[in-house]
């Protein structure tokens, strides 16, 4: 075959596995109807669910306690060194590889998946690799057949006629190794990527408490601070939003809620969220977390006030800064006017940054109106709002860096899988027994075996 | 409660150092960046500290500190201007080191005189008590700890230093080596070691005490600006030995000659433009642009036979597939690489790497030195370190225990087994993980603990580690896929 390395060859899937304990090459598996709990106790027979198997990792806890009434049949049985593929379900789902490096006893392939065995004389997890690139996935994805998408199946007799490229054996032991450092690292590099999400939003969070506790303005060995005690008032038991500091820095106060907002929620001037356009002439504003959901051309619903707003959702504790004309969407919107001695940013970074006390999808409104805010002269007003914007700026296109990244991660992988079909991974080596000598040790010792008797009860449901 | 201090009676070296610490907004207000101010000030101090301890001699009387700071408006700055310039060639040869290329970034006179005031009004009583060593290294801490300002890549934690140097037990009469002296943490840490157990020398034949002031600490550095500070540092710590100005992987490597006691945290990063050691005795890393395998070659050769050595390396050092695995075979061969220690991460002000200490002792032969390799877990399930919580001398306490008294390794010691945070490896197990020696067997919820940290700069810092810690992993992917040659695949006809 042209283009494939020195001792490799191109063979069918099925020429590189060895007889199951019943002589057949591929064994599916058997659906009764199972308790929806997995089987706790080893010595409990459970049913594996397709979910057990995913691109190239499985996990026994994935499984349905066979009922004590029905019969357990051992020769579905899975174990270490069985390779399974899924053959039955939504298109995505249908034809995935896994290897099972290690598993509990007792648990036995269902009706949607096929168990096979590779060959001890080749590499198992070779044969794991070659199913999950992306050139072979394509071409079981073109084996498929069913009504819908949802539904697809793959059969045993197309699956047959599946090929691969086969190295030599030892140099599929190379190839494994070689992957299982570098797929370390991947798996490592993608650990890390995905704390970031959380990270940054902490970070968010810290840099609201620190401007508003007056750290990201004042210098560090400043005058100590006044013991500002906050209003008298905050000495009650009425529960309202908290900040994550007590004392203020000179020049400082605290203001309570109607000080720093004026509520000019419009009762009646608002768009329920079935007639939202894609387009209009306004934007239209809800307690969402999308900043503009839709449009409409509504002028009689656009809200009376002059812009900017600082919209809270109810509901959703949403916060968002509008400097349009709007039109106020389904319910729970609260529209905030900045008073006239607050920047408008700093007010709205001032409700970012308020923790409010989490009563899921309830009104949140009396605890915003109960709740006092951080104050400050104007011109620290304005540092802090650049302070918190540059911060946010950063933090936002570090987190869009490591998603970034995490995608390319996956195209990494792929990319690492195909170099090693095309024997780019590890150098070839002409003292090799080459994969034609391979297949044909096999191809023979499956001939000297017992052949699979006749009439027996058929494993599958 | 009234302006004044915070604290009454006794004033500490901490409130100095944030005093001076302050001044760096006056410095700020005339362009001066946060990773210049501890020169600028280096300067002043340095006068003024000659002056404190009468030491004026050294200088030529029209540059003293007094010439400076009686004098008023632009002649003030035109007059320390020159200074700087003229003490550069100053007779007394550590002077004219610190002040080589000595250049001040001030242009406004008012800022010059607000500095020489405040210098002028610290509790130099008080600082002189305490020691104006100690000084100066909370000023060079205080820097490092600013992450602006760059400067922590050239610190090491001083709880580290300190653990460090409680174990490898400098002796008088040995030479000590730092070939990346940064601010001369290490070297001083070192002296202070020798200086305590030996009543500050007293007693030591006048010999012995020239050595220990003059040749026993020997060391490099890179950087024109971190080498004036550490020269700095030990010349206010008592200490006059000869800091060169140069690159350890340039042929100023070989020339330091050998030493009985290495102890050193090379600098973190890639060398800029990818460039290789120009040293010919190197063998190993002679072709890697990998400077902590390079410093890792550097140190073994460096060691005399029996020599020992405590080098900081990345996790890259202990993994790397190719120059670093063979590194490791010939280091294992040629020293006795008996303990690791996995550090914790963000206890460095550089961001988020992850460092280990290799502690070894060379060979008197160069053959199968290391028969096992003993690893203390000291990364997994510790405390986010950072701003808020700090790194202490008792976070190394239970590492300090297990590790025994002994130096080189060979103190009684238990495999605390797959809870515990001290076991052992044979170098046959170590072979069999393809000599790999990023060890690591513990469970880590270490992501709980950043959940804890709540000062924004340390969790950019946590966040900026994560990238740093995936781009090294896919950096790895990379070199394994470009690095090895001689794959093209032979195609069949």
């Amino acid at each position: 075959m042209s283009g494939l390395p020195t001792g490799w060859t191109e063979a069918a899937v099925l020429d590189l596995l060895e007889p199951l304990s019943d002589g057949r090459l591929i064994h599916q598996g058997w659906s009764p109807r199972c308790e929806t709990v997995p089987s706790s106790d080893p010595d409990d027979w459970g049913v594996l669910k397709t979910t057990a198997i995913q691109d190239g990792w499985f996990c026994d806890e994935h499984n349905k306690r066979l009922p004590d009434k029905l019969d357990p049949r051992p020769l579905l049985e899975v174990s270490a060194g069985d390779l399974l593929m899924t053959c039955a379900g939504p298109r995505a789902r249908c034809g995935v590889p896994a290897l099972v490096r290690r598993t509990r006893p007792r648990l036995m392939i269902s009706g949607k998946m096929y168990r096979m065995r590779p060959s001890r004389h080749a590499e198992p997890a070779y044969l794991e690799a070659a199913l999950r690139t992306s050139a072979v996935q394509l071409a079981i994805d073109q084996l498929k057949t069913g009504m819908s998408e949802s539904g697809m199946n793959l059969t045993h007799e197309r699956f047959a006629t599946l090929r691969i490229p086969v190295a030599p054996a030892a140099e599929q032991r190379r190839i494994v190794a070689k992957l299982d450092v570098l797929t370390d690292r991947t798996a490592r590099s993608r650990g890390d990527l995905d704390r970031i999400p959380a990270l940054a939003e902490r970070y968010r969070r810290a840099v609201l408490q620190a401007a508003f506790g007056g750290k990201l303005t004042t210098l560090p060995n400043d005058e100590p601070r006044d013991v500002l005690t906050p209003s008298s008032a905050l000495q009650d038991d009425i529960e309202r939003g908290r900040w994550e500091f007590e004392h203020l820095p000179n020049g400082w106060e605290w203001k309570p809620f109607s000080e720093v907002f004026e509520d000019v929620t419009h009762s009646t001037r608002k768009l329920p969220t079935k007639e939202y356009q894609e387009s209009g002439r306004y934007p239209v504003v809800d307690q969402g977390e999308v900043l503009i959901p839709g449009h409409t051309d509504r002028e009689d619903l656009v809200h009376p006030s002059e812009p900017p707003f600082v919209i809270f959702g109810d509901h959703t504790r949403c916060v968002k800064f509008i400097e349009e004309r709007f039109v106020q969407g389904a319910d729970g919107v609260k529209v905030l006017k900045p008073r006239p001695d607050i920047l408008p940013k700093y007010a709205a970074r001032l409700l970012e940054g308020l923790e409010l006390p989490n009563k899921g999808y309830s009104r949140h409104n009396k605890f915003l109106r109960a709740s006092f805010f951080p104050v400050c002269d104007g011109g620290t007003q304005a540092e802090i709002v650049r302070r918190i914007d540059a911060a946010f700026a950063e933090i936002d296109r570090l987190t869009a860096e490591a998603e970034a990244a995490r995608r390319l991660l996956d195209r990494l992988d792929q990319a690492i899988l195909a170099k090693a079909f095309r024997g780019e991974l590890v150098p070839q080596d002409p003292a090799d027994e080459s994969a034609g000598v391979l297949l044909e040790r096999i191809r023979a010792e499956r001939a000297a075996a017992p052949k699979p008797k006749r009439g027996r009860r058929k494993a599958a449901a | 409660m009234a302006n004044g201090e915070l604290t009454r009676g006794r004033v500490t070296t901490q409130d100095i150092v944030g005093r001076l610490w302050n001044l760096c907004h006056v410095l700020r207000d005339d362009g001066v960046g946060y990773g210049e101010y501890v020169t600028e000030l280096t300067f002043l101090l340095f006068l003024k500290m000659l002056e404190e301890t009468q030491r004026e001699d050294r200088l030529p009387a029209e540059y003293r500190w007094k010439t400076i700071a009686s004098r008023e408006g632009v002649e003030q700055l035109d007059h320390y201007k020159r200074a700087l310039l003229e003490l550069g060639k100053a007779a007394d040869p550590v002077v004219a080191q610190i002040f080589t290329d000595a250049q001040t970034r001030l242009r406004k006179p008012a800022n010059l005189k607000t500095l020489t005031t405040a210098i002028d009004g610290l509790d130099w009583f008080s600082a002189r008590e305490e020691g104006l060593g100690e000084l100066y290294e909370g000023l060079l801490e205080k820097n490092a700890s600013e992450k602006k300002s760059g400067a922590g890549q050239y610190f090491t934690p001083r709880p580290l230093i300190d653990c460090i140097v409680r174990l490898m037990k400098p002796q008088p009469g040995e030479v000590i080596q730092d070939p990346a002296a940064g601010t001369a943490g290490f070297l001083v840490a070192a002296d202070r070691y020798i200086k305590d157990a030996t009543d500050d020398l007293y007693g030591l034949p006048q010999a012995q005490v020239f050595f220990q002031r003059n040749t026993a600490l020997t060391g490099i550095e890179l950087v024109p600006d971190t080498h004036r500070l550490a020269l700095m540092n030990l010349m206010l710590h008592g200490v006059e030995g000869p800091i060169a100005l140069g690159d350890s992987l340039s042929p100023d490597g070989e020339a330091l000659g050998k030493a009985d006691l290495i102890l050193t945290n090379p600098p973190f990063g890639t060398k800029k433009g990818g460039g290789r050691p120009s040293r010919s005795d190197f063998s190993v890393t002679a072709d890697t642009s990998n400077k902590q395998l390079a410093f890792v070659e550097h140190v073994v050769r460096a060691l005399k036979p029996g020599g020992r050595a405590a080098v900081v390396v990345p996790d890259n050092v202990l993994f790397e597939d190719n120059t670093g695995r063979r590194l490791r075979q010939w280091l294992m061969e040629l020293a006795d690489l008996h303990t690791i220690l996995r550090l914790p991460t963000g206890i460095f002000y550089a961001q988020g790497v992850k460092t280990n200490v290799l502690f070894l002792r060379r060979g008197e032969a160069d053959r199968a030195n290391t028969k096992a390799v003993w690893v203390y877990d000291l990364r997994a399930n510790m405390p986010a370190f950072g701003k808020t919580r700090p790194l202490t001398r008792d976070d190394f306490a239970a590492f300090e225990a297990a590790y025994g008294d002994d130096p080189n390794g060979g103190a009684e010691r238990t495999d605390e087994g797959p809870e515990g945070r001290f076991r052992r490896f044979t170098r046959e197990e170590i072979a069999a993980r393809n000599d790999n020696l990023d060890l690591a067997w513990l469970r880590d919820d270490s992501d709980a603990a950043e959940d804890d940290l709540s000062d924004p700069e340390d969790i950019a810092a946590a966040i900026l580690g994560h990238l740093r810690a995936a781009l090294a992993e896919v950096e790895a992917v990379d070199a394994e896929l470009t690095g090895e040659e001689a794959v093209p695949a032979e195609a069949e006809a």
